[in-house]
Parts: C-alpha cells; structure tokens; sequence
C-alpha cells in the first residue's frame, strides 16, 4: 500500500513529461508511433477539455432556479453543421498522420542486417538466426533473449504452428500477430541499448501469462560476440 | 410507408458503396462477401416495403394530420396467454444441446419442439379460421 | 384463448377481459410485452450478477503479483464467461426488455406485432443463456478462450470437452433469440404507431432501437454462422479454420468482429437513446436537434458495420488505411450526439434526480471512453494498445457508461412507470456516487497498465514487471463497484413494497408512456392525447406555453 501514492506521482509525472503512460519507444519504428501518439493524445485532451468544460457549465449554471419553462429551443442548424464539419476535418488531419506513421513503421527494408524467424508456440518462444543459423529456445523455467545490434535493420520472421500468438515488446511500442498459416514480417531499427521485456499478447491458453522473452540491444561488435559464442557452444538449427 | 422502405433502401445503397470501395481497395473475400450479403438483405427488406407502399395510401401513422378516431377500432387479434412459446424454446435448447451429448437427446428435443410449433400452428388457425 | 385489442377513440366499450392465469402460470404464458419486458430486465440482470462476480473473482486474483487464488485453468474460465456472459446475456437482452416495454407505449400501440414471438423469443435468451453457463457444470468447466473464441484456440485440438460446445451451442440459441426480438420491434415500429405518429415524430428512443434492432439482423446472423463453421471444424472435421487441413483461422476473426463490432454499437444505441429520453425531461427542455441526432444514430449504425477489422490491426492481413479511416470517421456522429445533448441541458432547469445522475455520469464516462477509441482508430497506436489492459479500460469505459451508468438510469426513470411506485432517492444517489467512485477506480488505472505493457487475459504476472499498486487499486474498485449494486437491489426491494404511489407522470414528462397509467392497463392506453409533434404528452400539458416562450 505503500507504493500506491508513487504511483499516483508516476502517473502524474508521465502525464507531465507528455509522455502519457507508456516510453518514448527505443526503436525507429517506437518513436514514430509515439510522435502520433503524443500529437493525438494532446488533441483528444484539448477536445475532452473542451467537452467536459461544456457538461460540467451546463451542470452548474442551469440548475433549476424556479419552475418557470425555460426556452424550448429545438435546433440551430447553423451550429449543428459546424460540430459535424469541424470533427471530420479533426479525424482526417489524424487520419492523415496516421497513414505516414503506418506507412513508415511497417515499411520493409531490401537489406536487413539481420533476419530473425521468430516462432511463437504454445507456451514459449524460438528465435533463429538465419543468416548464422543460431536458435535459441525458451523453456518453461528460462526465458529466451533476442539479442540485436543497434543502429541496424532487423527483420523478423513470424509465425506459429499452433495457435494464435502475439509477439509484443512494450519497449517498442509494437506488437505482431503470429498466426498459423500466415508469415508477417516486420523491421525494427533499435536506437537505445538496453534489455527490454517482450510478452505474449494474444490469449493462446493455459500458460499465455507464462511466455516472456526478452530483447537486448547491444553494439554491433558485442552482438557478433553473442553470435560467436552461440554458434560455439552449439545453438544451431534443432 | 414510403419512409420505412427508404430506411431499408438506404441500408442497401450504404453496403454497396463500402462494398465497393472496400473490394476495390483490399480484394479480400470475406469481408466483401458480408458486405453484400449485408446489401441484399435491405433490398428484400426495402424493396418489398416499397412495392407494398404502393399500393395504399398513406395510413393514419404516416399523415402527419391524422386524428385518433382514424386509427380506432380493433388492432389485430393475438392469444392472451399461450404456453407454445415457452414449450418451443424449451424443445429448441434441448435440441440444440443434444448436438454436444447425442443423437437421443436431439431426438427428444424435436419432440418437444415440434410439439411447440404444432400447438402454436393451431392457436393461430383457431384464432382466425378464415386464414 | 384470443384478445382483440383495440385502439382507444371507439364508441363502443371494448370487450371484458378474459381470465387471466395467475402466478407462476402468468409469467410462463404472458404474451404481454409488459410482462416478457420485465422478464428480460430480471433474468438480465441476474446474469449481470453472475458476471460481476466472475470479475470479482478475476480482480481478487490479480490485486497481487504471483497469486494463485485461481488457477490458471479456473482463471481461463472465469474471464470467457465474464465477456460472454455481460455480452450476450446481459447488455443486449436488458436493452430488449426496456425496448420491449417501453417502446410500444412511446408509440401508442396496444402490444408488439407478435406477442407469441416475443415470448418465444424471451424463453430462447433463458434456456439459450442457461446452456451456456452450464458449461461450469461439466467435467472439464466451461469454455475457456475468450469470449471472441479465435481459431484456432478454439478448434476441437485446443479446446477439447463439453463445455466449448454447450458455450457454442448456446449462443446460437440466444442469438437466435436476439434476432427474433429484432424482427418483432421493427414490424412493431413500422406497422402499429398510432395515428399521427410519423416516423419523424418518434422518440429517440424508438428510433435507436429501430436502427439496433436492424444491426442485429445484419450482424447476428453471421455469428451463428460462424459458429456453426467452428461446431462444424470441432466435430464434423470441416477443415474451415484449421489451418494444418487447408482452414484460415484469420476467417474466424473476420467473420466474428463482423458481428462483434456492430455488436458493442447493439449495445451502446439503445442506451443512447435512454440518454436521450431522460435529458430533456430533467432538463424541462425539448431534445436539441432531434432530426440531427437521427441522422446520428443511421450514421453510427451505418459506419459501424464497416470497421470490423480495427480489431485485426495486429494481425498484419488486413487493410489498415480503409478501416482507419472509416473508424476514425464514427467520432463524428457520435460527437455530434455529444453536443446535441449539451445542446438539450443548455438554457434549462436541470433537474438533479437520481436518473439525471446517472445520465450525467454516463457523459463524463462515455467521453473518456470514446477519444481512448479514436486514439485506437489510428493502427500505428493500436500496434502498441492491442490486447492490453489499455483496450480493456477503453471498452469498460463505453460499454459500462452505456449499458450499467445510462442503463441504471433507465431503471431509476421508469420503475415508476413499470411499478406504480417511486424508487429511493437517497439510497438512489449513494448508489451513484459509489458506482462512479468505484468505477473509476477499477478501470482509469487499467490505461496506464496497458501502456506499461500489462497484456489481457493474464492470470497473474511477476512482482518485477511493477503492475501491482495499479492493479491492487483497481481491485478496490471492483469491489466498491459490488457494494453500489447492493444498494441498488436494496433500494429495488424496499421500493417495490414499501415505495410512495408514483401516479402517472411522476417526471413531468413528454412522451406517451407518461399518458396512461402507472403501470399501464392491459391495452395500455384508455385514452392518448393528439400527436402533432415528438413530444405529444408535453404538448398536452404546456402546448399554449411553449407558443408563449418560443425564441428561436
């Protein structure tokens, strides 16, 4: 109970920093999707502000001061157009925005640096190197890292042979569907070094809460070191 | 009447302009499928409204004029009370369930069931014998 | 035995009454839309308690990290039969029930256009909802997927048992139930008005479940559709959404949110329209805009049977851009109904009862829930808010506005008429003041979780992630929640023995079913009052009034 004024703080502070909740996302892709984040979340405020400031006037001022019958108007066309058009030239100018950020984050290089398949099963996941045929597998009791080098391209590969998955890193404000029959790919550049904690979010059964990895971005030269050491101690294709 | 079929038409001109522009932007079947599908239900729905509205003029509830003394007089004639209803949707459940537990207990659903729909056929036909 | 009913206006007297059943046997063979309207409010609300607790269960769960007051199994259970449960038994049949009292009197009509039918179709929703729950009876529990069941989680490989099939076959009764309710409110609507009731002159009311009740022949069609492809997949091996025999579990979800969006707007409409009811009596103003938010209500309908896959963005196969646009695009009307009511307290003599409460609270709520939506609508943002508690406060935040704040209200505005006596206002207002406490305890920190990457339908997570003090809030909540709904059953029980006579018009009301008796006589009106506007009872009681204080 203790730690429940912090978390009022925390939520407050990250209202401050306009960060509203979540990161700044560590990839390229991330932070796309918190520019259009941060923009429409100061939009929504600005209009709920506006909205709620109306209910709440309503509310105060016209309470009922006698029991005369106040105006009967029943419609002000002039007004009523404008809250229509308004509104649709609000959504198209996020439609717009949205429709960039769309279009940059699931963009797919020609050349990643790395290709990663990624599979998502019932209840762990799998990650394989391609390009230097390094898998790692999660168990039950260990969690898989993904380690990826910075400042460089990563594709990845996702599917599943059972059911429905979800590769999610909060981190990078992204997540992916594996779903079985259907290949997505998708790119992250990650900027910020750091380990991140993934999870599965989509309900894929009993141990769903159970199917967590992790990604660790490193330099180029300490990602090669990782790929050199697996491929020593033999975390090959199974 | 006029009204109610334009209601119904216009559910129809909506699916076929999304329909279209969602075939045309995504080629994807399902969904275009639902899509008309969606389109051809208010066209049964308003067509037939509208050919109906034709053929009479406008009731008491369409004039915006009507008085009360023209739309007095009886209504229809319903059943006061009936245990049909409760007794088909009894047979239907146990129907439908026989299909997790088998074949006996789809059998004495459809029993019941059928006893349902013949106790309601034979109200309505005691009910109006000229029909 | 057979009734003739009349309309009101004849000379001759009407026939006597025949006989009727008493007791339990009235209620099995009412064909009285008073009667099977009240059913579907009861046995709604029952099953909103049974769906209460199973959230109870899943807050005590997650308050901490690392619990395991309910195994994951249990778990899995009690969060498919929650969604379900609130979904297709509760939210939807208690709409049906106001309608089906409700809008036969806003519209002069003695019953509905086929009584038999309505009954029928009461008795399905039971026996329908009944099947489903006893999945919790078998060996194996209930069915434990979701309650958007994907493929193929919900194939016969992964979720083998009883339970699964009696949820599917279940559902299709009940839905099969929803969809004949439909089909009877808009024969009702277009065939028995009285005379001078053009569509144009309405209630709002009638008009949102006119346009619900055509959503639900467009949508709940596809849903038994789909569910009889899943029970066909499950045990006739037809290879429709296993993907390893040549199926699309993709397919699934397409076929699902078809139905399940329109579905969440079946649910929103007719309280919309409850909204729109109570704001201008309490505000002693007519509705702002009528035409307008009829217009509204055909565009949120209309929009809301094209944005299905907004609910797929994740899934990287669908056309991100057209369901986008066309989901950003449904704030419009929505807004517009928005302002429309603003427009209707403006000016006014607001009334503080316990409906307007809740009306009011509904507003503030809904508010929040609709521009959480329209950040969803962007796909890049849904990337991130997908599948977490994000979405899971979002859809708390409109679907409990709608159908527990605005739906509490509706209860609280026509008990009166439903009973004859007036509920408690005091007890009234604590139940308010509570509910939105708690409600906003439970759900506004569920935003920030997801954004923190709290996914859904966990049935625990690790101390290190630090969603604890969050959850552990909204736990509290859940089960303030719990304590305002016994003061609501208090309040019930107490007003219906021992509430003072309510009369006709206890609000000073404006539609007709405020121009008979509370509650109504069988052919529920002896007399009606002219109709030459949407507010014909207002116009019989202030019409020189109003001509006196026009402005506009």
């Amino acid at each position: 109970m203790r730690r429940v004024p912090l978390a009022l703080v925390v939520i407050v502070l990250s209202g401050c920093s306009l960060e509203f909740g979540g990161g700044r996302g560590a990839t390229r892709q991330g932070r796309a999707i918190f520019g259009l984040w941060q923009g429409s979340v100061i939009v929504a405020l600005l209009v709920g502000g506006l909205v709620w400031g109306l209910i709440v006037f309503a509310v105060l001022r016209y309470r009922r001061r006698n029991d005369d019958l106040p105006s009967q108007t029943q419609y002000f066309v002039k007004l009523e157009i404008l809250y229509t058009v308004v509104p649709v030239i609000i959504v198209a100018i996020l439609f717009a925005f949205s429709y960039r950020t769309q279009n940059d984050v699931d963009a797919l290089s020609s050349n990643p640096a790395v290709t990663i398949d990624v599979k998502g099963f019932q209840w762990q996941w799998q990650f394989h190197y391609r390009d230097d045929d390094v898998t790692v597998t999660g168990l039950p009791d260990k969690v898989p890292t993904m380690v990826l080098p910075v400042d460089r391209t990563v594709r990845l590969v996702l599917t599943s042979p059972d059911v429905i998955h979800s590769f999610y890193v909060p981190g990078f404000l992204f997540k992916r569907d594996a779903i079985p029959g259907v290949t997505n790919r998708f790119d992250f550049d990650v900027r910020d070094k750091g380990t991140y904690s993934g999870r599965c979010a989509e309900f894929c059964g009993l141990d769903h809460a159970k199917m967590t990895f992790e990604v660790k971005a490193v330099s180029m030269s300490d990602y090669r070191d990782w790929i050199a050491e697996q491929q020593r101690a033999g975390g090959g294709t199974p | 009447m006029k009204v109610e079929s334009f209601f119904y038409l216009g559910v129809t001109a909506f699916f076929v302009v999304i329909g279209v522009i969602y075939w045309f932007t995504s080629y994807e079947d399902a969904g275009t499928t639902m899509l008309a599908a969606s389109s051809l239900l208010g066209l049964l729905a308003g067509g037939y409204l509208l050919l109906q509205s034709r053929k009479f003029p406008p009731r008491p509830e369409d004039r915006p004029d009507a008085t009360l003394a023209e739309g007095a007089g009886a209504v229809d004639q319903f059943p006061a009370s009936t245990i049909w209803p409760f007794v088909f949707a009894f047979g239907a459940a146990v129907f439908a369930t026989g299909f997790v537990f088998g074949v006996w207990v789809i059998l004495g659903g459809a029993i019941v069931l059928a006893l349902g729909v013949i106790g309601l056929i034979r109200q309505s036909r005691d009910a109006s014998p000229s029909e | 035995m057979t009734v003739t009913t009349e309309r009101p206006g004849t000379a001759a007297a009407p026939a006597p009454a025949p006989r009727q059943n008493t007791g339990i046997l009235r209620w099995l063979t009412s064909t009285d839309h008073k009667v099977i309207g009240l059913s579907y409010l009861v046995t709604s609300f029952g099953f909103f308690c049974i769906g209460g607790l199973l959230a109870l269960g899943m807050r005590t769960q997650l308050a901490q990290p690392d619990q395991s007051v309910l195994s994951p199994e249990t778990y899995n259970e009690f969060f498919t039969m929650h969604g379900s449960i609130m979904m297709y038994l509760f939210a939807v049949p208690f709409a049906f029930g106001l309608a089906n009292y409700i809008v036969p009197l806003q519209i002069g009509a003695p019953d509905v256009a086929f009584p038999r039918l309505n009954a029928l179709a009461y008795w399905m929703y039971l026996f329908g909802g009944l099947v489903m729950i006893s999945g919790f009876l078998t060996a194996s529990g209930a069915a434990n997927f979701g309650w958007f069941s994907y493929a193929p989680l919900s194939g016969a490989t992964y979720a083998p048992g009883a339970g699964p099939d009696l949820w599917i076959v279940g559902v299709t009764v009940t839905s099969t139930a929803t969809v004949l309710g439909a089909v009877n409110l808009v024969t009702t609507i277009f065939m028995l008005r009285a005379p001078g009731m053009t569509m144009f002159r309405m209630p709002i009311f009638t008009w949102n479940m006119l346009v619900t009740s055509v959503m639900v022949l467009l949508a709940f069609p596809v849903l038994t559709s789909a569910l009889a492809m899943l029970f066909a997949d499950r045990h006739l091996d037809a290879h429709i959404f296993e993907v390893q025999k040549g199926g699309t579990p993709v397919l699934w979800q397409h076929l699902f949110w078809f139905f399940g969006h329109p579905e969440v707007y079946i649910v929103a409409l007719p309280f919309f329209g409850v909204v729109t009811e109570i704001l201008p009596v309490f505000s002693r103003r007519p509705v702002f805009g009528y035409k307008g938010l009829i217009f509204a209500t055909l565009a949120i309908g209309g929009l809301s049977t094209g944005v299905w896959a907004h609910h797929m963005f994740a899934t990287g196969v669908v056309l991100l851009p057209f369901f986008s646009a066309l989901s950003l695009l449904i704030a419009v009307p929505t807004g517009v109904k928005f302002f429309n009511w603003i427009g209707t307290m403006w000016g006014g003599q607001l009334r503080f009862t316990t409906p307007m409460l809740f009306t009011v609270g509904f507003l503030v709520i809904f508010l929040l829930g609709g521009l959480t939506g329209v950040l969803q609508a962007m796909a890049p943002v849904d990337f991130n808010v997908t599948d977490t508690y994000f979405v899971v406060a979002h859809m708390h935040y409109v679907v409990f506005a709608a159908a527990g704040f605005a739906g509490f209200g509706a209860i609280y505005y026509w008990f009166p008429k439903f009973t004859g006596r007036m509920m408690d206002e005091r007890l009234g207002k604590a139940h308010f003041w509570l509910l939105f406490i708690g409600f906003n305890m439970t759900f506004l920190v569920q935003h920030q979780l997801g954004l923190e990457g709290m996914p859904r339908r966990v049935v625990t997570y690790r101390e290190s992630e630090g969603f604890g003090s969050l959850n552990l809030i909204s736990t509290i909540g859940s089960f303030i929640i719990a304590v305002s709904v016994l003061f609501f059953a208090w309040n019930l029980w107490r007003s219906l023995r021992h509430g003072p006579p309510a009369g006709n018009d206890p609000w000073d009301g404006q539609t007709l079913e405020w121009a008979t008796t509370s509650p109504p006589p069988e052919r529920n009106f002896d007399s009606l009052p002219p109709i030459r506007s949407e507010r014909p009872f207002f116009d019989q009681k202030y019409g020189d009034l109003v001509d006196a204080s026009r402005k506009t």
